[in-house]
C-alpha cells in the first residue's frame, strides 16, 4: 500500500476511535440469539404465551397496548376458550338499554385495555413521563429486542455518598461513601428539620391572621439537612460500580458551595446501564421469582424478560413467520424465473451481428 | 407516427430456428404469468373484509332483560337485528295465519328455535329495498316498513306491500337462557 | 398526429384490425416495438425502463393502501397499524409501498448517473435531461409528503424541519410557511393536503414519464461510445432484443427488491416512525430518508439557515445546467480519461455526503460536511468546463457498429 495512502488511512482511522471513545458512557445492548432471527427465525409460541403473562400482571399496570386485541393471541398458539376467558377478566365502558353507562365484559375483538383515563392522569402517575405504548416497541428501538432484554437487566446501583465537612457557607468540601446507617441518621435529621420548617410556618400562618409580626423560618444550614444530602453517583464502569473511592472530588459553585464531581442521580429517576443518558424514569420493573410460569419455566430476571421480549416481538410483527417463508418462495420463483429470462435473452441475442 | 409496414433494415437477422426461440420464451413467459397472478391476489384479497371486520362478524347479546311484548335492537355485520319476545297471545296468533296464503311461505315454528318460541330473532332491514321497518305498527301487528309501506305479521312475514320475502332470519343460537349468539 | 385527409390504410381482419382501424393502438405498440436502439447498450442503459416499473408498482401499491389509510392526525398512525395488521396482505402492501420508494430511489440515481458517465444530457437531448431532472424533484416532493402520512415522529419532525426552510426566507417567508403548513405548526391540515398532493404528484410524474420517453425516442437512445447512430448497421429494434433484456433486468431487480419486503423491511427506515407523532417531544436526531441525506449535509454545512437552503435547492438546480457545464465535445467518459477519473471522486463525494447527512452535526462531521460541500459544486462549475476545454480524449470509433465488431 502506498505510504501516503497508509499514513492518511492511520490518521482516519484513529480519529474516529477517538469519536467513538467520547461516547464511552452509552453502552451496546448485549446481542443474545433470538428464535426470530434471521432469514428462518420462528416464533417460539411457549416463551411468547409466558411473556403475555408478565405483560399481563406486571407491565400493563402502567404500559397500554392499544394496537393489540386479544384474539391476536391466537397467533401465539391461545385457544379460542382461553382468549374469550382473557378477555372476560377486563370490563370496558358501554351503554346500557337505558342510556346509563355501563361496564361489559371483553370481548376477543377488544383492544387490550388501557392502564389510565388519558395521558395526563398516566403522566402524574410516573413521575412526568407517560410510560410509551407497548405495541410497536420492538420496532420503535434501535436493535430493539436486544435493548430491550439488557435494560430489564441492566439497572445499577448509585454510589452514595455524604458531606463529611462544611465550609463557612455551608458548603460541601469532602465526602465519603454513605452506608445505610448514615442515610438513617440523615433521614431522622431531615425529619426533625422539616416538623422544626413546618411547625414554624403553621405558626407564622396563626401570627399572619392575628395581625402580629412573623417569626423568621429556620433555614437548612448545611447540606446535611437539605433534602439532596445523599449524593447519587452514576458509577462509569461497572468496576466503579463494584470497587467505588471513598472520597471524591468536588466542583466549586458559584456561591461557594460544592457538589460532588460526578454525575447525578435525579431524585425520583433510576439508574439504568443501557438507557440512553442512562437515567430512566421507570423503576426496575422485573425482580427475580416475580412472574409464577403455568408451564413451570424457572422463573428468573433473564428468563422473564426473555420471554417478555418475545412476547413484544411477536405483537409488533405479528406477520414474520408468514413473511419469511413467503419470502423463501418468492425469491426461489424469481430466482428461477430470471435465470430462464436470461436463456433466452442470450439466445435472442444471438441474432445480432 | 405513421402506419409503416416496410420491413426495417437493421443489424438483427430473422431467427434461424423459429421453434428452439419460442420454446425459452414461452417457458419464461408461462412463468411471468404465473408471478403476474400470484402478485394480482394479494391486491384482490386486501379488499375483502379485513380481520377486524370478520372479529365482528359474530356477536353475544343479553336479552335477559326483554320483557314478553318487547324488542331489543342489535348491531349485527353493520346492520340492525330485532330480537322481539312474544306473547303468548301474539305466538297464537302467528301460528293461525294460513300459510299458503303468504308470499313467502313459512311457518312461524321454521322462523324460531325449539323451545324458545317467544323470541323472534331478525335481520331488521326490509327485504324490498333496505329501510329499517318499525314495530308495532300496521294491520297485522308486526312491523311496518315507512318507505314503500311493506307489513310484517308478528312473525316477521310479509303480508302486504312491495317486500318479496320475509325478513331475514339470521344464524343464531342459545348460549344460555340470557344469551343468544348471532352470526 | 395524422389528418382526416391523410389515407388510411384498410382495416386488417380480426378484432385488433377492427379497434386499430379507429385508434391505432396496436400500430402504435407495434411502433414503440420496432424503435431502432444502438445494438450496444449495456446494462446500465435497463435502469430507465426498471424506473418505469418502479413507477407502476408505487402507484399499484399506493391506491391499494389508500383504500384503506385515514389522513387524520388522530386516527393516520392507527390506520396504518390497521393496514399492517388486519387489512389481508395490508403488511406486504404496506412494505412493498416503503422499500418501493427506496428501490425507486437507487434505481434513478443509477440512472442519473449513467447520464453524468455517458454524457446523456448533451445535445441534442437537454430536454430529455431537463424532463428527468424535473421528474427526480416531483419524486422528492412525493417522497418527502409520502413519508409525512404515517405520522410517525419522523414524519412530523421531518416536516417540520423541511417547512420551517420556508421560513427562513427573508420578508414573506413567515406567510409562505404558514401558507404552505395551513397553520402555525405541522398538524391536521398539513397531513390532508400532503396526501391530497401524494396521491396526485405519481399522476403528475406518470406524464413527465411520457414527455421523457418522447423526448428520448425523437432522437433515439445514446449508447456508452458516445458516437451517434449512424448506418442500419448500428442498430436493432426495441422488441424482442430490449424487451427481453429489459425483463432479465426486472428478474433482478425484483429479487433484490424481495429480499428487503420479505427479510428486512426496515432496514432503510428508522425506528422513530414507529413512536406516534408528539409535538410536545423531539426525537434525539432527526434525520430525513436516505435519499435525501447527501442534500441535508448540504444544508447544514452552511452556518447560515437560510444559505443553507438556498445551498441545498441549488445543488439540484446545477444540475439543469449541466448540458452547458460540460464544455467537452466528446460524450462518453469511456473516452474522456482525466474525466473518467474525477466522475469516481464524484461518486465518493456523494456517497460521502450521503453518509455525514446521518451523522448529528458535531466534531469532525461539520468541517468534512464543508470539505464534501465545497468539492460537489466545485465538480460541476469548476471542474467540468475546465475539464472539457483542456482534456484529450482518446480516439472514437467512427461507428457504433465498427465498436461492436471489437
Amino acid at each position: 500500500m502506498n505510504p501516503k495512502l497508509a499514513k492518511v488511512l492511520v490518521a482516519f482511522l484513529s480519529l474516529f476511535l477517538i469519536i467513538s471513545a467520547t461516547h464511552a458512557h452509552k453502552k451496546e445492548p448485549e446481542k443474545i440469539q433470538w428464535s426470530f432471527d434471521g432469514p428462518t427465525g420462528t416464533f417460539d409460541k411457549a416463551s411468547i404465551q409466558r411473556g403475555y403473562k408478565v405483560y399481563k400482571e406486571v407491565c400493563a399496570s402502567c404500559h397500554s397496548m392499544d394496537l393489540v386485541a386479544f384474539r391476536n393471541l391466537k397467533g401465539a398458539g391461545f385457544s379460542n376458550a382461553e382468549i374469550k376467558a382473557l378477555a372476560e377478566e377486563y370490563t370496558y365502558p358501554s351503554v346500557g338499554d337505558d342510556g346509563s353507562n355501563v361496564d361489559r365484559k371483553g370481548i376477543p375483538s377488544d383492544k387490550f385495555k388501557h392502564p389510565y383515563e388519558n395521558l395526563e392522569s398516566a403522566a402524574a402517575a410516573n413521575g412526568g413521563a407517560v410510560p410509551p405504548d407497548l405495541s410497536l416497541m420492538a420496532k420503535a428501538r434501535e436493535d430493539a429486542p436486544n435493548y430491550v432484554h439488557s435494560l430489564l437487566n441492566g439497572y445499577g446501583k448509585t454510589t452514595d455518598y455524604i458531606c463529611t465537612d462544611f465550609n463557612a457557607n455551608g458548603g460541601c468540601t469532602a465526602y465519603k461513601t454513605a452506608n445505610d446507617e448514615d442515610r438513617k441518621i440523615f433521614a431522622e435529621e431531615q425529619k426533625k428539620r422539616d416538623d422544626l420548617i413546618k411547625a414554624a410556618e403553621t405558626e407564622n400562618a396563626e401570627l399572619k391572621k392575628a395581625n402580629k409580626p412573623e417569626k423568621p423560618v429556620p433555614a437548612y444550614r448545611n447540606d446535611i439537612e437539605r433534602k439532596d444530602a445523599v449524593y447519587k453517583c452514576i458509577p462509569h464502569s461497572h468496576e466503579d460500580e463494584q470497587h467505588p473511592h471513598e472520597q471524591i472530588k468536588d466542583e466549586q459553585l458559584p456561591n461557594g458551595a460544592t457538589n460532588p464531581a460526578c454525575n447525578r442521580l435525579p431524585d425520583g429517576k433510576y439508574f439504568n446501564w443501557y438507557y440512553p443518558g442512562q437515567v430512566i424514569a421507570m423503576p426496575q420493573p422485573l425482580k427475580e421469582g416475580q412472574v409464577d410460569y403455568e408451564d413451570g419455566t424457572a422463573n428468573s430476571l433473564e428468563q422473564q424478560s426473555k420471554d417478555v421480549v418475545n412476547f413484544l416481538q411477536y405483537v409488533a410483527e405479528p406477520e414474520m413467520e408468514l413473511r419469511k417463508r413467503m419470502g423463501l418462495k418468492v425469491i426461489i420463483f424469481l430466482s428461477i424465473m430470471t435465470v430462464f429470462f436470461y436463456i433466452a435473452k442470450v439466445r435472442i441475442w444471438a441474432r445480432v451481428k | 407516427m405513421a402506419n409503416n409496414p416496410t420491413k426495417i433494415q437493421s443489424a438483427a437477422e430473422e431467427p434461424a430456428d423459429p421453434s428452439k426461440r419460442d420454446f425459452m420464451v414461452l417457458a419464461s413467459c408461462g412463468l411471468g404469468a404465473v408471478g403476474a397472478a400470484c402478485v394480482a391476489w394479494p391486491l384482490v384479497d386486501s379488499m375483502n373484509p379485513s380481520a377486524d371486520v370478520l372479529a365482528q362478524s359474530s356477536i353475544e347479546v343479553d336479552i335477559s332483560s326483554v320483557q314478553p311484548g318487547q324488542q331489543k335492537k342489535a348491531m349485527w355485520r353493520g346492520k340492525p337485528i330485532f330480537i322481539y319476545r312474544r306473547t303468548p297471545e301474539q305466538i297464537a296468533e302467528a301460528n293461525k295465519v294460513n300459510v299458503g296464503e303468504l308470499r313467502d311461505p313459512q311457518t312461524d315454528i321454521d322462523r324460531t328455535k325449539p323451545g324458545k318460541e317467544e323470541w323472534l330473532v331478525m335481520v331488521g332491514v326490509c327485504t324490498h329495498l333496505g329501510c329499517i321497518p318499525i314495530a308495532g305498527e300496521g294491520e297485522f301487528g308486526g312491523w311496518f316498513c315507512p318507505c314503500h309501506g311493506s307489513q310484517y305479521d308478528i312473525s316477521g312475514r310479509i303480508r302486504k306491500g312491495p317486500a318479496p320475502t320475509n325478513l331475514l332470519v339470521p344464524p343464531y343460537a342459545f348460549l344460555n337462557d340470557k344469551t343468544i349468539k348471532i352470526g | 398526429m395524422s389528418n382526416p385527409l391523410d389515407p388510411k390504410a384498410p382495416a386488417q381482419p380480426g378484432i385488433i384490425g377492427w379497434i386499430d382501424y379507429r385508434l391505432p393502438i396496436f400500430g402504435f405498440m407495434k411502433g414503440m416495438g420496432d424503435y431502432l436502439t444502438p445494438k450496444n447498450l449495456n446494462y446500465w442503459w435497463s435502469f430507465g425502463s426498471i424506473a418505469g416499473i418502479c413507477l407502476m408498482v408505487q402507484i399499484i401499491t399506493g391506491i391499494m393502501l389508500a383504500m384503506h389509510y385515514t389522513p387524520n392526525i388522530n386516527n393516520a398512525f392507527q390506520s396504518v397499524e390497521h393496514i399492517m395488521r388486519d387489512v389481508n396482505y395490508g403488511w406486504l402492501l404496506r412494505y412493498t409501498h416503503a422499500v418501493g420508494a427506496s428501490m425507486f430511489f437507487v434505481t434513478v440515481y443509477v440512472h442519473m448517473f449513467r447520464a453524468f458517465y455517458y454524457g446523456s444530457y448533451k445535445s441534442p437531448r437537454e430536454i430529455l435531461w431537463w424532463l428527468g431532472v424535473i421528474i427526480y424533484l416531483a419524486m422528492m416532493a412525493a417522497g418527502f409528503m409520502g413519508y409525512v402520512l404515517p405520522w410517525g415522529q419522523m414524519s412530523l419532525w421531518g416536516a417540520t424541519v423541511i417547512t420551517n426552510f420556508f421560513d427562513k426566507i427573508p420578508l414573506i417567508g413567515t406567510a409562505i410557511g404558514e401558507w404552505l403548513r395551513g397553520g402555525f405548526a405541522v398538524e391536521n391540515a398539513t397531513l390532508n393536503r400532503f396526501y391530497a398532493l401524494h396521491y396526485l404528484l405519481p399522476f403528475v410524474i406518470l406524464g413527465l414519464v411520457i414527455l421523457h420517453i418522447w423526448a428520448l425516442h425523437h432522437h433515439g437512445s445514446s449508447n456508452p461510445t458516445g458516437v451517434e447512430v449512424k448506418t442500419p448497421k448500428d442498430v436493432i429494434p426495441f422488441h424482442p432484443y430490449y424487451t427481453i433484456k429489459d425483463v432479465f433486468g426486472f428478474g433482478v431487480f425484483f429479487i433484490i427488491f424481495s429480499v428487503l419486503i420479505f427479510f428486512a423491511p426496515n432496514y432503510l427506515g428508522h425506528p422513530d416512525n414507529y413512536i406516534p407523532a408528539n409535538p410536545m417531544v423531539t426525537p434525539a436526531h432527526i434525520v430525513p430518508e436516505w435519499y435525501f441525506l447527501p442534500f441535508y449535509a448540504i444544508l447544514r454545512s452552511i452556518p447560515d439557515a437560510f444559505l443553507g437552503v438556498v445551498a441545498m435547492f441549488g445543488a439540484i438546480v446545477v444540475l439543469f445546467f449541466l448540458p452547458w457545464l460540460d464544455t467537452s465535445k466528446v460524450r462518453s467518459s469511456s473516452y474522456r480519461p482525466v474525466f473518467r477519473f474525477f466522475f469516481w471522486v464524484f461518486v465518493i463525494d456523494a456517497l460521502f455526503l450521503g453518509w455525514l447527512g446521518a451523522k448529528p452535526a458535531e466534531g469532525w462531521y461539520v468541517v468534512a460536511g464543508r470539505i464534501a460541500t465545497v468539492y460537489y459544486f466545485f465538480h460541476f462549475l469548476v471542474l467540468m468546463p475546465v475539464i472539457g476545454k483542456f482534456e484529450t480524449p482518446k480516439d472514437r470509433p467512427k461507428t457504433i457498429a465498427e465498436a461492436y465488431e471489437s
